[in-house]
C-alpha cells in the first residue's frame, strides 16, 4: 500500500508561489472532496441525526412532532413483535453466516481443482445469482416453492414424498427462506474467497508436500490461517448484510405467516409505512443501526490480526 | 483543442456543465405529470394551469367510483361555471398506499379523496383529513342510513360523507340448503346461531362438502359478520379504549373458531394456500361465503352458469331479535388538509349527494348508496337475473340493519387477524389471543 | 499417483457440474415459465408444449381480460431503470474519483477526521436514513422523480474506499513530473490519475450499476405512481394485480431485466475480479 506518508503534497512542486497561488493549492483538496460531502451532510448526516431526534418523538408524518422521551424503547422492550423480529433475523444471520462461509469455502476450493475452460464458466453460474435483481430472485424461488404447482413439490411427490407447504407452513417458512438465502449468496462468497486462494504463494504448498504433508494437513496449517482475513471479511460482510434483510423476506412471504419471517427491517417498514408510527419505527431503526454498527466495528477490528510467514 | 491541457477552472465547468446537462434531461425525461391511470378508463384532464376565473377541482377515486365522479361531473361543471373537475383514477392496491402516503405529507393532496374506512380511522385522527363542519347543517342527516353516517364521525365530529354501505350478507346454495331445510322441516331460512348450525350440519351431511368459508386471519371478516351481530366492537363510544376483548367479542371468536374445529360446517380458508375460493365457488367445493353485496357481481361472472342457483340473505349469527346482524363498511367522501379548494370541495360533496346523483352512484357502482332518498329510483327494483330478485332494494332495506363501528388502524387490523389465527388453530384461547392483541395495540389519541 | 489425481479432478468436475444444473434450475424455470402460455403456467412439468412469447407480448400490449385491458408499463420500468442508472453512474464515478484522489494524494487539514467519519458510514445501514430521506425529499417536493431516485444513491463511501487504495498504488512520480510541467491538479486528476485507474474504476461502476439496477427498498419507499416505476418495483407490482394470471409476465420481465446486468459482468469479469483482490478486504 502506497504510503500516505511519502506521497508529498505534490501540488507544492514548481507551481506558483503567490498568495492566490498558495490558497487555490491549499483548497483544491477541500474542494475536490466537497461534492462527496456536500452529499454526505445532507442525505446521511442530517438525515441519521433527525432519525436519532425522532426516536425520541411520536409522529405520525402530518401532525405535530412531540417529544417523549425514552417512551419508544420502552414501547420496544415491550413489543412481543419486535422480539419476535429480532429472533428470527437472529437466526437467518446465524445459520445463513455459518453454513454459507462453510458452504462458500468448500465451493472455492473445489472449482479451484478444476482445469481449463470449465472452471470459468463455473464460477459464472455460480455467480449469478449475484447479479440478478433480488426480486427476480425472490418470484423465481416463490414459484418453486409453490404449494400446488411448483416444481420442488413436483419433485418430491415423485419420490413418494407428500407435499410441503413451504411458505405458508410456520415451521417450514423461515428454513425456505434461508435455503433461498444461502444458495443467492454462494458464488459472491466463493468468488472473494477463490481472490484469497489465489493470494496464497505456491511455494509454501511446495513445501509442504516435500515434507510430506497430506491434502488435509495443507489445508488445516497453510490454507485456513492463510485466508483468515478473507474469511472473516466474509463473515463480517454476511452478517451485516443478514442482519439488515428486508426485501427478501417481503417479497417471498411478505414476513409471514405469523410474522414467522419477519426480520427486524421488515417489522420497522411496516411500523413505519404501513401503521404511519414514524417515532417508534426511527426508535426501532437506531437501534437496528446499533447492532450492525457494533457487529461490524467488532468485526473490522478481528480482521486486523496479522499473520505471519 | 485537448481538453487535457485546458486550465483547471475551464475544465471544472465544463464538467459541471455535462453534469447540468445531464440533470435537465433527466428531469425533462421524466414522464408527464400524471393524467388517469390506463386500462378501460376515460382520461380527461388537461394539466393546463386554471385561466384567469377558472378553478379545478381534484378529486380522487378507485375503478368505478371515479367512473361514477366522471359521470357527474359535467353537471357540477355546469352549476359552477368556471369551474373544472379533475378525476384522477387508480386500482384499489396502489390506491390505499397512494393515499395513505400524499395525505400524510400534506403535498399534492386532492381537494376531495374517496376514503375506505379500513384506513380512514388512522386518517381521522391523525388530522390528515378535515372536519366537516358544514356537515349537520347543509346535509340533512336524516336522509342517511345511520350506519354509514355514523361510521365516519370520530369524537363528535364528521369527517366523511358515506358513499356507499358494505356490509356482509350470507350468499348460499339455493338448492343445497333448501334440501337441507326440507329435510329438517324447516320453513324460513334460519336467522340464529343454533338454528343455523343445524341447518350447515345437514348440509355437510347431504353433500360432503363445507356448508361456508370462514376466512382465516381476516380481522374484516370476523368483525363483520360475528363481532357486530354478538353486540360487540372494536372502540368504545367515547373513543379511548379497545374493546375487541370484551366477553361479546370473546364469545365471537369462539364461535368463529368452533364453527370449522368443533361442528366442523366451515373451511377455514387461507388466500395463501388454498388460493382463490371463486375456484371452490364454482365448482361446488362450498356451498356458501359471506362478503359485501359487491360479491353478487363477482359470483356471476366467476361461476355464470350456476345462475339461479344461489341465494342471499343477512348474515345468520346472533342471538334472536339482536338489533344488528353486521357491521359496515364501504367508502366514503372526506376533505384533505392542505386541500387547494376546501370550499369549492364541500360544494361539490354536497352536490354528489342528491338522490339522482347518488341513484347514479348505484348505477355504475353497484353498490347500495346510504342516502336513503335515492333508492326510489326504479333502478333498485330491477330484478337481478343472477339472484331473481330485485337486489338493490333488497340490500337497501338489509342496510338498515347494519351498524356503524368504529375504526380501528391497519395496525389493528393484523393484530387482530394474528389473534384469529391464534384462536382457529388451537395455539392460544379466544380470550387470551384477544387480550393479547388489545395489548399490543397502539394508544388511541 | 497422477492417475488417481486425475480421477479425484474429474470426479470434483462431475459433482460442480451437478450441482451447477441445480443452481441453474431456477433460471432454467423461469426462462421457461416466460414462454408458456396461460394453460400451461400451473403445469409441473419444466418445458413449455406449445411455447409462446405472449407473456412477453403482455408487457407491451397488456392483459386482455373480458373486455378490460391491464396495462403493464414494462417499457416505462426500463426506461426509467436505465436513466436513473446511466446518470448515477455518471455522478458517482466522479465524485467518488475526485474525493479518493484528494484523499490518495494530498494532505490538508481535517483529512484524518474527515476519512474516518466517511468509514464510520460505511457502517451505516439504510435504515437509519430511510424515514428521514422520505421525509426529506416529500418536503422538496421530489417524492416519485429521477432526482429522488438518483442522488441517495450518489453517496457511496465504499466507493471512495476501494478507489482510494487504488490510486495509492500510483506513484507520485507521475504526478510530480505533470505538476513540474505546468499541470493543475484537475488537469492531474483528469488526465493522468483517471486513466490510470481505470481498473477499480470499472469494478465501482460494475457495483454501482449492479446496486442501482436491482435496488428495491428505495424505490420502494419513494415512488408512488407506476408510470415512474423501476423495474424491480415493477416486477414486484406485477404479483398485485387482482385476479390475473400474472406470473408468466413477470418471469418474461424478470427475464429481460436480469439480461443487461449478466451481460455487463461478463464484459467487466476481469475488471471485476481485480478490483475484488486490490480493494475490498484488506483494512
Amino acid at each position: 500500500m502506497a504510503s500516505r506518508i511519502e506521497s508529498l503534497n505534490h501540488a507544492d512542486i514548481g507551481a506558483k508561489n503567490n498568495q492566490w497561488g498558495k490558497f487555490w493549492r491549499a483548497a483544491i483538496p477541500y474542494i475536490f472532496i466537497s461534492p462527496f460531502f456536500v452529499g454526505f451532510v445532507g442525505l446521511q448526516l442530517l438525515p441519521i441525526s433527525f432519525s436519532a431526534f425522532l426516536s425520541f418523538a411520536e409522529w405520525s408524518g402530518l401532525n405535530q412532532i412531540q417529544i417523549v422521551g425514552i417512551k419508544n424503547f420502552v414501547t420496544m422492550v415491550n413489543d412481543a413483535r419486535f422480539w419476535n423480529a429480532l429472533r428470527v433475523t437472529f437466526t437467518i444471520t446465524v445459520v445463513c453466516t455459518i453454513l454459507g462461509t462453510a458452504g462458500s469455502l468448500a465451493l472455492a476450493i473445489l472449482i479451484e481443482q478444476v482445469r481449463g475452460w470449465l472452471s470459468p464458466i463455473l464460477r459464472a453460474i455460480f455467480f449469478l445469482p449475484s447479479v440478478t435483481s433480488v426480486v427476480v430472485i425472490a418470484y423465481v424461488w416463490k414459484q418453486l416453492y409453490n404449494a400446488d404447482f411448483g416444481f420442488i413439490n413436483a419433485v418430491i411427490t415423485q419420490f413418494g414424498l407428500p407435499a410441503q407447504q413451504w411458505l405458508t407452513n410456520p415451521r417450514l417458512a423461515l428454513p425456505s427462506l434461508i435455503i433461498m438465502l444461502i444458495w443467492a449468496g454462494l458464488g459472491w462468497d466463493a468468488l472473494i474467497i477463490t481472490a484469497g486462494l489465489r493470494s496464497i504463494p505456491d511455494d509454501l504448498y511446495d513445501a509442504a508436500r516435500v515434507d510430506g504433508a497430506s491434502g488435509w494437513a495443507e489445508f488445516r496449517y497453510i490454507t485456513l490461517p492463510l485466508l483468515r482475513p478473507t474469511l472473516t471479511f466474509v463473515l463480517v460482510t454476511s452478517v451485516i448484510y443478514l442482519w439488515g434483510l428486508f426485501a427478501q423476506p417481503q417479497l417471498l412471504t411478505g414476513g409471514g405467516p405469523i410474522r414467522g419471517t419477519q426480520t427486524v427491517a421488515l417489522y420497522l417498514y411496516d411500523v413505519g409505512f404501513r401503521y404511519h408510527e414514524f417515532g417508534y419505527a426511527s426508535a426501532i431503526a437506531i437501534t437496528l443501526s446499533i447492532i450492525m454498527f457494533v457487529s461490524s466495528y467488532i468485526n473490522f477490528r478481528l480482521v486486523r490480526t496479522e499473520v505471519e510467514y | 483543442m485537448k481538453i487535457a491541457n485546458q486550465p483547471f477552472w475551464l475544465r471544472l465547468l465544463v464538467a459541471a456543465l455535462i453534469l447540468f446537462v445531464l440533470a435537465t434531461i433527466a428531469t425533462a425525461c421524466q414522464p408527464a405529470a400524471p393524467t388517469a391511470e390506463p386500462a378501460a378508463g376515460e382520461t380527461e384532464e388537461e394539466a393546463a394551469s386554471p385561466a384567469e376565473g377558472e378553478r379545478t377541482l381534484t378529486a380522487w377515486g378507485f375503478v368505478w367510483t371515479a367512473d361514477w365522479l366522471d359521470a357527474i361531473a359535467p353537471g357540477f361543471e355546469a352549476e359552477h361555471p368556471g369551474v373544472k373537475l379533475k378525476v384522477e383514477r387508480f386500482e384499489y392496491d396502489p390506491y390505499q398506499d397512494m393515499v395513505l402516503t400524499t395525505l400524510a405529507s400534506g403535498e399534492g393532496v386532492p381537494d376531495v379523496a374517496t376514503l375506505d374506512p379500513m384506513w380512514a380511522g388512522d386518517l381521522y385522527r391523525g388530522g390528515t383529513v378535515l372536519a366537516l363542519d358544514k356537515a349537520t347543517t347543509e346535509l340533512n342527516v336524516d336522509d342517511f342510513v345511520p350506519g354509514g353516517w355514523n361510521l365516519y364521525a370520530w369524537q363528535g365530529k364528521q369527517y366523511g360523507i358515506p358513499l356507499d354501505l358494505d356490509f356482509n350478507l350470507l350468499f348460499y346454495r339455493n338448492d343445497v340448503y333448501g334440501q337441507a331445510m326440507e329435510s329438517l322441516g324447516m320453513t324460513e331460512f334460519p336467522n340464529t346461531t343454533e338454528d343455523f348450525i343445524q341447518l350447515s350440519e345437514e348440509v355437510v351431511e347431504q353433500t360432503g362438502k363445507p356448508a361456508f368459508i370462514i376466512y382465516q386471519s381476516d380481522y374484516y371478516a370476523w368483525y363483520q359478520s360475528f363481532l357486530a351481530p354478538y353486540g360487540g366492537n372494536l372502540i368504545n363510544e367515547a373513543g379511548t379504549e379497545y374493546i375487541y376483548d370484551s366477553p361479546e367479542a370473546v364469545a365471537a371468536l369462539e364461535l368463529y373458531s368452533d364453527l370449522a374445529n368443533v361442528h366442523k360446517v366451515a373451511k377455514l380458508w387461507d388466500w395463501d394456500t388454498d388460493g382463490d375460493p371463486m375456484v371452490a365457488l364454482s365448482g361446488g367445493e362450498v356451498m356458501g361465503v359471506m362478503h359485501g353485496s359487491w360479491f353478487a357481481t363477482e359470483i356471476a361472472s366467476g361461476a355464470p352458469d350456476m345462475e339461479g342457483q344461489w341465494a342471499i340473505t343477512t348474515v345468520p349469527f346472533g342471538e334472536a331479535g339482536r338489533p344488528f346482524h353486521s357491521a359496515t363498511g364501504g367508502a366514503s367522501l372526506s376533505i384533505p388538509t392542505g386541500a387547494a379548494e376546501p370550499e369549492l370541495a364541500w360544494e361539490f360533496i354536497k352536490y354528489s349527494m342528491t338522490p339522482e346523483n347518488q341513484a347514479e352512484y348505484f348505477k355504475i357502482v353497484a353498490g347500495v348508496p346510504s342516502l336513503e332518498t335515492s333508492w326510489d329510483d326504479p333502478a333498485f327494483d330491477e330484478v337481478n337475473p343472477y339472484f331473481g330478485i330485485p337486489l338493490g332494494s333488497q340490500v337497501a332495506e338489509w342496510s338498515l340493519g347494519a351498524m356503524p363501528m368504529q375504526l380501528p388502524s391497519l395496525e389493528v387490523a393484523d393484530l387482530i387477524g394474528e389473534a384469529i389465527y391464534q384462536a382457529t388453530t388451537g395455539q392460544a384461547s379466544a380470550k387470551d389471543a384477544l387480550d393479547e392483541a388489545v395489548e399490543m395495540a397502539p394508544p388511541l389519541q | 499417483m497422477e492417475r488417481r489425481r486425475k480421477i479425484i479432478r474429474n470426479g470434483i468436475a462431475g459433482f460442480l457440474i451437478l450441482i451447477s444444473l441445480l443452481y441453474l434450475l431456477p433460471y432454467i424455470w423461469m426462462i421457461a415459465m416466460s414462454l408458456k402460455p396461460d394453460g400451461e403456467i400451473f403445469s409441473t412439468s419444466i418445458l413449455p408444449q406449445n411455447p409462446s412469447f405472449i407473456q412477453y407480448e403482455r408487457l407491451f400490449y397488456g392483459y386482455q381480460f373480458g373486455d378490460q385491458t391491464l396495462r403493464i408499463n414494462f417499457p416505462a420500468y426500463a426506461k426509467n431503470t436505465s436513466i436513473i442508472t446511466l446518470i448515477s453512474l455518471v455522478l458517482v464515478l466522479f465524485t467518488d474519483a475526485l474525493a479518493a484522489y484528494a484523499f490518495a494524494k494530498f494532505n490538508f487539514r481535517g483529512k484524518n477526521i474527515l476519512f474516518w467519519i466517511m468509514i464510520g458510514t460505511m457502517m451505516l445501514p439504510i435504515y437509519a436514513t430511510l424515514i428521514p430521506s422520505f421525509w426529506l425529499f416529500s418536503k422538496l417536493k421530489l417524492v416519485n422523480t429521477y432526482q429522488a431516485l438518483i442522488l441517495p444513491g450518489v453517496i457511496d463511501a465504499y466507493g471512495i474506499f476501494l478507489l482510494k487504495q487504488y490510486m495509492e498504488t500510483v506513484p507520485s512520480e507521475i504526478l510530480d513530473a505533470a505538476t513540474v510541467d505546468g499541470a493543475g491538479a484537475f488537469r492531474r486528476f483528469w488526465a493522468i490519475m483517471v486513466p490510470l485507474s481505470r481498473p477499480a474504476l470499472g469494478t465501482l461502476a460494475v457495483f454501482r450499476f449492479l446496486f442501482v439496477w436491482n435496488d428495491y427498498l428505495w424505490p420502494l419507499v419513494i415512488i408512488r405512481e407506476e408510470r415512474m416505476y423501476t423495474l424491480t418495483l415493477g416486477i414486484a407490482n406485477m404479483e398485485m394485480r387482482q385476479g390475473m394470471i400474472v406470473h408468466g409476465s413477470q418471469m418474461a420481465a424478470s427475464f429481460l431485466a436480469t439480461i443487461p446486468v449478466v451481460v455487463l459482468v461478463l464484459l467487466m469479469q476481469r475488471q471485476f475480479l481485480r478490483g475484488l483482490t486490490v480493494g475490498a478486504f484488506k483494512a
